[in-house]
C-alpha cells in the first residue's frame, strides 16, 4: 500500500505542496496584493494613549494633504449591524480608548506614502486616564468565577486538599508564569475592499476563516450573503491572529465606501501587536501530590490570566491539560481573570495548552525529581486509559508508544538524572528534558463538493471547499484526500479553496481543518457515488445496493463481486451533463464503514498525543540556552502527507522554542503601550537558533473520527516543548526556571 | 519623513527634491538610452499615482529582472514599495518595513539587500533581481526547486526573501557548514519555522548548481 500511495500521490505520500511553485516564484497573491486595479491605499492612525476618551479629531490639515481621498473616523463611520468579533465593540462606534494602539482614523490616499504622511497630520486630543496593565495591581477588576463560551472554568472532582495533606505523599507546589506572546505571522493582516454599486462587496482578506469573514461582513454591512464575495487564496501564516474578525476589516470596507474607490488596508507590524490579538499573560500554580509509586493522588491547577475590557477571550490553561492528560485521584481547577487595559487577547497556537503544558509538565518533572523517578516512568504510572474529562474511551491513543519511540530515538537512557553534573568536552553544561504533548481533535461543521469531468479516456476530479490554507498544507491534502476517496491518481485531481462562493467551511483553528475536510470530502464522495449510480441503468451495476459499491481505479465496482464494474467516464458520459457532482450532506455518515461520526462523538474522546525530547547546551559564563537536539514523536492518527505534517510539527516546535527562550511582549506599566512591538525587540527564533529537529509519527488511522482517519497537526507540536526545554535546563544546570522566557539573566 | 508634505508644498525641500529627481532621471535616462535600445521603448508603463504634482514625484527608470521600468514616484518611496505598489510586482514581500525580517530581500547587482531599507531612487543605475526574475522561463532556479523539494516554507510569505537571500548567500560563499548557512540565513525570519528545511534546501541547491 505505501508504495502505491507514493506512486499515486494519495494520502500517505510525501508529495510536494500543490501551491509550491506559486510560492517560490512570487506568483502567489496574498490579500494586500489583490488584483484589483485603481485601488487606493489606507493607513490606520493608532491611539497614542491606552485609556481615555477622544475629545476631538481634527482632520482639516490632513484632508488637504496631497493625494488624500478620504478620512474615516468615529465621526463619519457608518453604523454596523453586528459581525465584529476580536474586539467585541463595533469599530469606531464610540470615542472611548480601551487600549494602546486602538484604531482612531483611517486615511485613504493615492499612494501609501501619502496616506501615512497625512495620518501624521491628524490632530487627536484625548482625555487620558491611567491604564492598569500590571497584573499585580490590586485595583484591577478581578473575576473569580469567569465563564468562557457560557461554561464555568472551575472544576472539582474528589478532594485535593485531603490528598495533599495525607501522610506519605510527596507534594510539589509551584508557580509558573508565562508572558504575553504575539503571533506575528510574516504576512501582516490586510483587507482589500471593492464595492460594486451600493449593495455588492468584494473583499480580499488575510483570514483563517473565509466563510466566517464572509458572514461577518455581510451581517455588519446589512448585505445579502450572495452579494458578498471573500477571497483568500493564500494566508501568510495565522497561528490564531487571523481567526477573529478584527476592526481593520470593517474599516477597510467602510473606507472604500467613503472613498468611492477600492481600498487596500494593511496593518503595520506594530499594529500586529495591538490590533490582532495576543496570547494573554498567565500565572499558574500547580499543586501535585503523589504516592511513592508516583500515582497522582491530587492535582490542583490554579490559573490567573488577563482579559481585555473589549474582549471576552480567556486563556484557559487547565481545560486542555490537567483535565485530559493524566489519571489523578482528585482534581481541582480554579481560574481567575483580571481585566487589564490591554488590547484584546485571542487564540494563539494551542491556546491554553501552550502555557498550561509548560506549567503541568514542568511540575511533573519536579515531582519526578522529588520521587527520584524517571520522568517517563512517572508519566506512564499516570497514563489515562480513558478520558479523565468525559470518562469515554479514546477513539485511538498511542501515547505510550510516543514515549518509547522517542526515548529510543533520542537516547534518553544516556540521561544523567543528577542535575548539573554533565558537561560536553568543550565545557558546556548539557541537559536532557522531556515532556508530553497533547491537543484535542475537533470537527468544525462544513461542506465540500466533488465534481467528476470527462477528460481524455478517463476522468478528472475537482473538489472544493471555501476553506483556506495558512501554510498548513490544506491545498495539498485536499488533493490527496480526494484522490484516496475516489481512488484516482492525484494527477487527475484538483482541489480549490479560498473563495466564499465554494461550499461553506469552518475556520482553520483548533487543528480542525484536516479532520473536518476529511469528513466533508468523505461524505461528498459518497454523495457523488449515489449520483453516479443514478446513471447505472443498463450497466453491470444497475440496481446495486450503494453499500456494495466502491471507487476503484477509475471505476465504480461492486465490493462483493469485483467483476461487476463500470468506468467512471462512462457514467459521466451517460449523465449527459458537463460534470457529475456530490455535495456533503448534513448527516456526515460514511457508508462503506458504517461509521456515524455524529454518533461517534458521544461514544469516544478524540485527542492527539505526543512526546518531546530536548537536549540543551549552556555555556557557564554566558548562559544562553542552545537547543541542540529535539526529537518529537506524534500520534495524530493517519498521516496525510509526511512532508507537510512534519513541517507542521517542526513549526510548532520552533515557535515553542521561541516561547521557551525569547518571546515576551512588554507593556510599559505607566503608559500601557507595548515597548517591543517589532521584530528587533520581540525576538522570534531565527535560523541560527535552530539545530537538529527530528519528527516521528505513530501513523495509526483514527477511523472513528473521520473516513480518512486523520487528526489535525497544526498545534500539538508547540504543546509541551517549553516544558521539555525548561526540564532540560534544570537537568543541565540545577536551576529550575518557572518564569518564561528562559533568558540568560535568569541563569546567572 | 514627517516634514515631507511641507517640503512638497514649497520652500527649500522642493528644489532639493527636484534636483534629486532631475539628477536621477537625467543621469539614468541619458546613460541607459543607447544601451537599452528597444527595451527602453518597451518599458512597462507603471501604475503611477494619479496626477502627482511636479514637485512631488520624479520620473526614473528601474531595471528589474532585465527589464527597464519607467516610474514616476516620490523620492521617499522605498524600493519594496516601488516594486509592489508602483510596478505591481508583488513577489517581493513586506513583513515589517523596518529591515528586521528579510521578507523584502532582493538582489541588487547580485548582492542581497532589504528593499524596505533603501529608496528606489538610489538604484536607478543598478540591476535589481526579484523572485520573479530567478526562473529561466518555466525552468525554476535550483534554489527554488530545492525549496519545493525540502518543503522550505509553509505559508510562503517569507519565501521570496528567503530564496533571494539564499541565492545571494551561495554567491558570497559562506555556505561551507550548516552553521554558516544558519548564520547567513539568520536575517530572514520564517515564523512557520521551516529553518531546518531551508538549510537542507540551500545545501541541495549548492550540489545542483
Amino acid at each position: 500500500m505505501p508504495n502505491q500511495e507514493k506512486a499515486t500521490g494519495a494520502v500517505g505520500a510525501p508529495t510536494r505542496r500543490t501551491d509550491g511553485r506559486e510560492k517560490v516564484t512570487g506568483a502567489a497573491r496574498y490579500a494586500a496584493e489583490a488584483p484589483i486595479p485603481k485601488a487606493a491605499f489606507g493607513y490606520i492612525l493608532p491611539s497614542t494613549i491606552a485609556k481615555g476618551v477622544i475629545k476631538s479629531i481634527d482632520t482639516s490639515v490632513a484632508e488637504k494633504a496631497i493625494g488624500v481621498i478620504a478620512i474615516l473616523t468615529p465621526l463619519n463611520m457608518p453604523k454596523l449591524h453586528g459581525g465584529h468579533s476580536g474586539d467585541s465593540r463595533a469599530p469606531f462606534s464610540d470615542m472611548n480608548i480601551l487600549y494602546a494602539g486602538q484604531h482612531v482614523a483611517v486615511v485613504v490616499a493615492d499612494t501609501p506614502e501619502r496616506a501615512r504622511h497625512a495620518a501624521s497630520l491628524i490632530k487627536v486630543e484625548y482625555t487620558e486616564a491611567k491604564p492598569i496593565v500590571d497584573v499585580h495591581d490590586s485595583s484591577a477588576p478581578l473575576n473569580e468565577t469567569p465563564t468562557f463560551f457560557g461554561s464555568p472554568l472551575g472544576f472539582k472532582e474528589g478532594d485535593v486538599a485531603s490528598a495533599v495533606s495525607a501522610p506519605g505523599v510527596t507534594v510539589v507546589k509551584q508557580t509558573y508564569t508565562t508572558p504575553i506572546e504575539t503571533h506575528n505571522p510574516m504576512e501582516m493582516s490586510a483587507t482589500v475592499a471593492l464595492w460594486e454599486g451600493d449593495d455588492k462587496l468584494v473583499v480580499w482578506d488575510s483570514t483563517q476563516g473565509v466563510s466566517n469573514t464572509h458572514g461577518s461582513l455581510a451581517r455588519a454591512f446589512g448585505l445579502k450573503p450572495e452579494n458578498v464575495r471573500v477571497y483568500c487564496p493564500y494566508t501568510g501564516g495565522g497561528f490564531g491572529c487571523k481567526g477573529e474578525e478584527w476592526p481593520h476589516k470593517f474599516l477597510a470596507v467602510a473606507a472604500a465606501k467613503l472613498a468611492k474607490r477600492p481600498v487596500r488596508l494593511p496593518l503595520t507590524r506594530a499594529q500586529m501587536f495591538t490590533n490582532s490579538g495576543h496570547r494573554p499573560f498567565c500565572e499558574q500554580v500547580i499543586t501535585v501530590a503523589a504516592g511513592t509509586d508516583g500515582k497522582l493522588k491530587g492535582l490542583r491547577h490554579f490559573v490567573l490570566s488577563q482579559v481585555s475590557p473589549s474582549s471576552t477571550f480567556i486563556e484557559t490553561c487547565a481545560a486542555g491539560t490537567s483535565r485530559v492528560l493524566y489519571d489523578t485521584a482528585s482534581l481541582e481547577i480554579v481560574q481567575h481573570v483580571k481585566t487589564m487595559d490591554l488590547p484584546p487577547g485571542t487564540w494563539m497556537r494551542a491556546p491554553g495548552e501552550t502555557p498550561g503544558m509548560f506549567a503541568l509538565e514542568s511540575a511533573l518533572d519536579e515531582l519526578a525529581h522529588e520521587l527520584k523517578m524517571d520522568p517517563i516512568a512517572l508519566r506512564l504510572a499516570n497514563h489515562a486509559d480513558v478520558s479523565p474529562e468525559s470518562k469515554k474511551p479514546w477513539s485511538s491513543k498511542h501515547l505510550k508508544e510516543c514515549y518509547t519511540k522517542g526515548a529510543e530515538k533520542f537516547g534518553w537512557s544516556r540521561r544523567n538524572p543528577i542535575p548539573a553534573s554533565t558537561k560536553t568536552p568543550d565545557g558546556k553544561w548539557i541537559g536532557y528534558g522531556m515532556a508530553s504533548a497533547t491537543y484535542p481533535a475537533m470537527i468544525f461543521p462544513g461542506k465540500a463538493r466533488v465534481r467528476l469531468y470527462k477528460e481524455g479516456n478517463g476522468v478528472r476530479a475537482v473538489s472544493a471547499a471555501a476553506s483556506q490554507d495558512l501554510g498548513t498544507g490544506t491545498w495539498t491534502i485536499g488533493v490527496q484526500m480526494t484522490a484516496t476517496l475516489l481512488d484516482l491518481p492525484a494527477g487527475q485531481v484538483k482541489f480549490e479553496l479560498g473563495d466564499s462562493k465554494l461550499p461553506v467551511s469552518g475556520q482553520s483553528g483548533g487543528s480542525a481543518t484536516a479532520g473536518s475536510l476529511a469528513l466533508a470530502l468523505g461524505d461528498a464522495a459518497e454523495a457523488l457515488k449515489a449520483e453516479l449510480l443514478k446513471h447505472a441503468d443498463g450497466t453491470p451495476l444497475a440496481g446495486i445496493d450503494i453499500k456494495d459499491v466502491q471507487f476503484k481505479g477509475g471505476e465504480l465496482a461492486s465490493i462483493s463481486k469485483p467483476t461487476q464494474k463500470v468506468k467512471l467516464r462512462d457514467l459521466v458520459q451517460k449523465a449527459g451533463s458537463e460534470y457529475v457532482e456530490g455535495v456533503t450532506s448534513d448527516r456526515n455518515k460514511f457508508q462503506p464503514t458504517g461509521e456515524d461520526y455524529m454518533a461517534n462523538d458521544a461514544k469516544y474522546a478524540f485527542q492527539s498525543f505526543g512526546a518531546h525530547f530536548v537536549e540543551v547546551q549552556i555555556d557557564d559564563l554566558l548562559p544562553l540556552v542552545k537547543v541542540t537536539r529535539v526529537v518529537s514523536v506524534m500520534d495524530i492518527g493517519r498521516v496525510l502527507n509526511p512532508k507537510t505534517a512534519r513541517s507542521q510539527v517542526i513549526g510548532g516546535v520552533v515557535m515553542g522554542l521561541g516561547q521557551a527562550l525569547t518571546e515576551d511582549t512588554h507593556y510599559d506599566l505607566r503608559t500601557g503601550r507595548p515597548t517591543n512591538d517589532n521584530f528587533a525587540d520581540y525576538r522570534v527564533p531565527v535560523n541560527s537558533d535552530i539545530h537538529s529537529l527530528e519528527v516521528e509519527f505513530i501513523d495509526v488511522p483514527d477511523l472513528h473520527f473521520n473516513p480518512i482517519g486523520c487528526r489535525g497537526v497544526g498545534e500539538i507540536g508547540i504543546t509541551g516543548i517549553a516544558a521539555a526545554v525548561a526540564n532540560a535546563v534544570y537537568n543541565a544546570t540545577g536551576k529550575r526556571i518557572r518564569d518564561l522566557p528562559i533568558t540568560p539573566d535568569k541563569l546567572l | 519623513m514627517d516634514n515631507f508634505e511641507e517640503q512638497g508644498k514649497g520652500g527649500e525641500g522642493v528644489s532639493r527634491r527636484g534636483l534629486l529627481g532631475a539628477a536621477i532621471t537625467g543621469g539614468a535616462g541619458a546613460a541607459l538610452a543607447p544601451l537599452l535600445g528597444n527595451r527602453a521603448a518597451a518599458a512597462v508603463p507603471a501604475s503611477s499615482p494619479s496626477a502627482p504634482p511636479a514637485s512631488s514625484a520624479a520620473g526614473m527608470t528601474l531595471h528589474v529582472n532585465g527589464q527597464a521600468h519607467w516610474v514616476e514616484i516620490e523620492p521617499r518611496v522605498t524600493l519594496v514599495d516601488a516594486l509592489r505598489d508602483h510596478l505591481g510586482m508583488y513577489g517581493t514581500k513586506k513583513g515589517c518595513d523596518h529591515g528586521q525580517c528579510g521578507a523584502c530581500t532582493v538582489l541588487i547587482n547580485g548582492v542581497r539587500v532589504n528593499s524596505c531599507l533603501t529608496l528606489a531612487a538610489m538604484h536607478t543605475n543598478e540591476e535589481i533581481t526579484t523572485i520573479e526574475g530567478l526562473a529561466d522561463g518555466d525552468r525554476l532556479h535550483p534554489v527554488q526547486e530545492a525549496f519545493i523539494e525540502h518543503d522550505g516554507f509553509q505559508c510562503g510569505y517569507c519565501t521570496p526573501g528567503q530564496i533571494c537571500s539564499a541565492v545571494g548567500l551561495i554567491h558570497e560563499g559562506h555556505t561551507k557548514t550548516d552553521d554558516q548557512i544558519r548564520e547567513g540565513m539568520a536575517g530572514n525570519i520564517c515564523r512557520c519555522g521551516a529553518y531546518s528545511n531551508i538549510v537542507d534546501a540551500v545545501k541541495k541547491a549548492m550540489k545542483v548548481s
